[in-house]
């Protein structure tokens, strides 16, 4: 059996030679790792990697080509943000092609002076329950077993977040690498009225962090986009857990899981109390 | 300059005689990284440290500073505090160039900026030389490391019989009179060591990028290159190479309204942001991404040497480290250089 | 020594509004410390806009909405109530007592019980004690 890296360089040659797309997006080696490539020449297929380094979503890029039928490869969580932009009326499933990967967990990036080297499986992986994306036009199984899991670590020790949220530097690579804001103009950044300045005082880090946990709640896959790009590692995917575990007890309503279910705060059933 | 040195067993001492007449800023291990903070005991510090995450401009130009208030009856009144002096300790030869590089851009009249100045002229900045750079530096194509930068007051070196300590400046040579008891001059098998060492890590480096910085000025008329277009593709406009850059300067003001003053804050800006440039007009000359990263690294490569005669890199990798999409300054060098 | 007062900002909606109106009509006495902000609808409170009460230095955010079973339509209060449960448990997680952020139903004719309440809670507030978030997240250790 072949390896999922050559089924997939196979797979995305024969999209791009049949024109069933017109542009694939996956990752390439780099120097420093492994980034994010952008193919539309059935050669170039030869690029595309896939290991477990793989760890920026890169359903963010499918909001910049939107008129082009895109081929994406995709891991189980981006696979369900996938499913809750189609539920957000952001993503036409016409016109992607889902490739889907499975996956075994990514590694923690080992960032620029970082004082533990060897690598790590990160911590959301170990939570993450869907290995393989819901929605997919095709599968690639994985042929390694899954990565060793360290049994999650219990989630009693309670984190202090205000001390976390004092480290950041609001330079906003959370929001941008999130598969889930589009917002053309973001209501943490925005100029008139300022909700938070943008010359940043320090109390203000609480409401932005804040809002845009709000604005995650119910929504937030836990790709971890946010959190491996975040330059002072504020785990913010266990904050944003923590509002998808108030969602699956109220609703019992899991984000990107099932196409049909609407997202609780758009439905209201007739006699529902408060 | 004069070269000295200083036992292992000694440098706590220096350290915590250090902290007591100054405030002394050093790297320490926290939550799994390394971080420039205020050193209250000298155990803490670690000879063997990489580099910091971030990167210390900001002790000098803090993320967000005032710059004056303005209180309707009173008048302005300019908060230039005086600043007690600060020692950074530790701070590797890339950085500490890159403060020199800074004060090349910031304090040459006549645009002089008084609260980097005010920050600035308190401060003895002590190298501790890279003896094992990271795999992603490239400090050797500016000749701002991994032994001798260009911006410090002395320069340690960790030898295996202890440190050997350059005095780079008056300043510096005023802190060696300072604690004249624990310092010695360095003695000939030192040197050789110590001239050894330059040599092995000079080799290591320049096998790894070679790259002739003289050709880079001018690469601006490349752009539109397919080359920024296929990267700004993959760019995802947050600010980070900006705000972990030890060099990049550029900065925004904010004016409002505190109690009973007009408030001006200033603080760190990015020009990867698509609102950098954006004008009240409407207008706005960089409209693309390619542009801006275009602008970004031309601006670092070409503009700062031609205006600055200094380069507006000093190869410490960060950006390239700590970039979420993978954009690599290298790639630059190795396409231009 | 300067005596602490807890700061609470209340977003009352159009109709318990004018229950605290009727408060004042009929002479209530509740605590000073409540300053009202009038929405039309509590539905309409963004939760972003309770974080920046917060930060901006309350140390309590009262809502006051509709009772769900007198309203025709049950769905701004369902939202209302969905929305501030969700924040209290977002406050909780990053260190904040929930209790801070509080949901009060007051019809418009009820000035005795907004009155009653708002002192209880006031009393409560007191009891958590300051929030200062602006010591806590600008403190260096």
């Amino acid at each position: 059996m072949s390896s999922p890296e050559t089924e997939l360089r196979r797979l995305a040659r024969s999209l791009l030679e049949k024109k069933a797309v017109d542009l694939v997006i996956g990752y390439e080696k780099s120097e420093a790792g492994v980034r994010p490539c952008f193919i539309s020449e059935p050669n170039e297929a030869e690029r595309l990697v896939w290991n477990p380094d793989c760890r920026l979503s890169l359903v963010r890029y499918l909001r910049g080509f939107k008129e082009k039928r895109v081929g994406i490869i995709v891991k189980g969580c981006d696979g369900r943000a996938i499913v809750e932009l189609i539920k957000e009326n952001q993503l036409d499933r016409r016109s992607t092609f889902i490739i889907a990967v499975e996956c075994n967990g990514v590694y923690k990036p080992v960032k620029y002076g970082s004082s533990k080297l060897g690598r790590q499986i990160a911590e959301y992986c170990e939570k993450c329950e869907v290995r393989i994306s819901p929605i997919r036009d095709h599968l690639i199984k994985s042929d390694v077993k899954a990565l060793e899991r360290p049994s999650p670590k219990n989630d009693g020790e309670p984190l202090d977040w205000l001390s976390l949220f004092r480290k950041c530097l609001r330079c906003m690579a959370c929001v941008r690498s999130c598969p889930f804001c589009y917002c053309t103009e973001c209501s943490i950044e925005g100029f008139k009225p300022a909700l938070v300045h943008k010359l940043v005082d320090p109390v203000e880090l609480f409401t932005f962090h804040l809002t845009r946990a709000l604005h995650m709640a119910g929504r937030c896959v836990e790709c971890g986009a946010c959190e491996s790009s975040c330059p002072v590692e504020i785990p913010l995917t266990r904050l944003y857990h923590e509002l998808n575990e108030w969602f699956r007890e109220k609703y019992g309503y899991v984000p990107g899981v099932n196409l049909e279910q609407a997202p609780p705060p758009l439905v209201f059933k007739e006699g529902e109390k408060p | 300059m004069k070269m000295f040195s200083i036992r292992e067993e000694n440098l706590k001492v220096f350290l915590r005689e250090l902290s007591l007449k100054h405030v002394l800023i050093a790297p320490f291990k926290r939550d799994g990284y390394f971080e420039f903070d205020v050193l209250r005991n000298p155990d803490d510090f670690n000879v063997n440290y990489t580099n910091t995450r971030l990167s210390p401009k900001r002790f000098f130009m803090p993320q967000r500073q005032l710059v004056f208030k303005h209180y309707p009856r009173k008048g302005f009144t300019e908060e230039l505090k005086e600043n007690s002096s600060v020692v950074l300790f530790g701070i590797r030869p890339c950085d500490a160039s890159a403060l020199s590089v800074l004060d090349n851009v910031l304090l040459n009249p006549p645009h002089k900026d008084a609260l980097y100045e005010n920050r600035r002229k308190n401060a003895i900045v002590v190298s501790l030389s890279c003896t094992k750079p990271m795999t992603e530096c490239f400090c050797n194509v500016f000749e701002t490391g991994p032994i001798r930068g260009t911006g410090e007051d002395l320069t340690f070196t960790h030898t295996s019989k202890g440190f050997v300590v350059e005095a780079r400046t008056q300043k510096g040579i005023a802190v060696i009179g300072e604690f004249g008891e624990l310092f010695r001059e360095a003695d000939g098998e030192m040197l050789n060591e110590y001239n050894k060492l330059i040599r092995e890590v000079l080799d290591e480096m320049g096998s790894r990028l070679k790259v002739d910085k003289t050709r880079l000025i001018g690469i601006e008329k490349e752009a539109g290159e397919e080359f920024f277009q296929l990267n700004a593709q993959r760019c995802i406009e947050c600010s980070l190479c900006s705000f972990a850059c030890p060099l990049c300067y550029c900065f925004e003001t904010e004016d409002y309204w505190e109690k009973d003053s007009y408030v001006r804050f200033r603080g760190w800006d990015t020009c990867i942001s698509p609102l950098f440039t954006k004008m009240a007009s409407g207008l706005d000359p960089r409209v693309t991404k390619a542009d801006r990263l275009c602008h970004r690294f031309c601006h670092k490569l070409s503009r700062i040497p031609l205006t600055f005669n200094a380069y507006g890199c000093v190869g410490c990798g960060r950006c390239v480290s700590l970039c979420p999409a993978g954009i690599d300054i290298r790639e630059v060098l190795r396409k231009w250089g | 020594m300067v005596v602490w007062k807890p700061k609470i900002i209340a977003f009352t909606c159009w109709c318990s509004s004018s229950g605290v109106d009727q408060a004042g009509f009929e002479g209530f006495k509740y605590p000073a410390n409540v300053l009202t902000v009038r929405v039309p609808c509590s539905a309409i409170v963004n939760p972003s806009l309770v974080v920046k009460a917060l930060q901006e230095g309350a140390d309590a955010v009262l809502l006051t909405a509709c009772k769900p079973v007198e309203l025709r339509k049950i769905a701004p209060s369902r939202i209302t109530e969905a929305r501030v449960s969700l924040l209290r448990r977002l406050l909780n997680t990053v260190g904040v007592e929930e209790d801070r952020v509080r949901i009060l139903w007051i019809s418009s004719n009820e000035g005795g019980i907004f009155a009653s309440e708002v002192s209880r809670i006031v009393e409560e507030v007191e009891k958590l004690g300051p929030l200062n978030l602006r010591g806590k997240m600008i403190e260096q250790p």
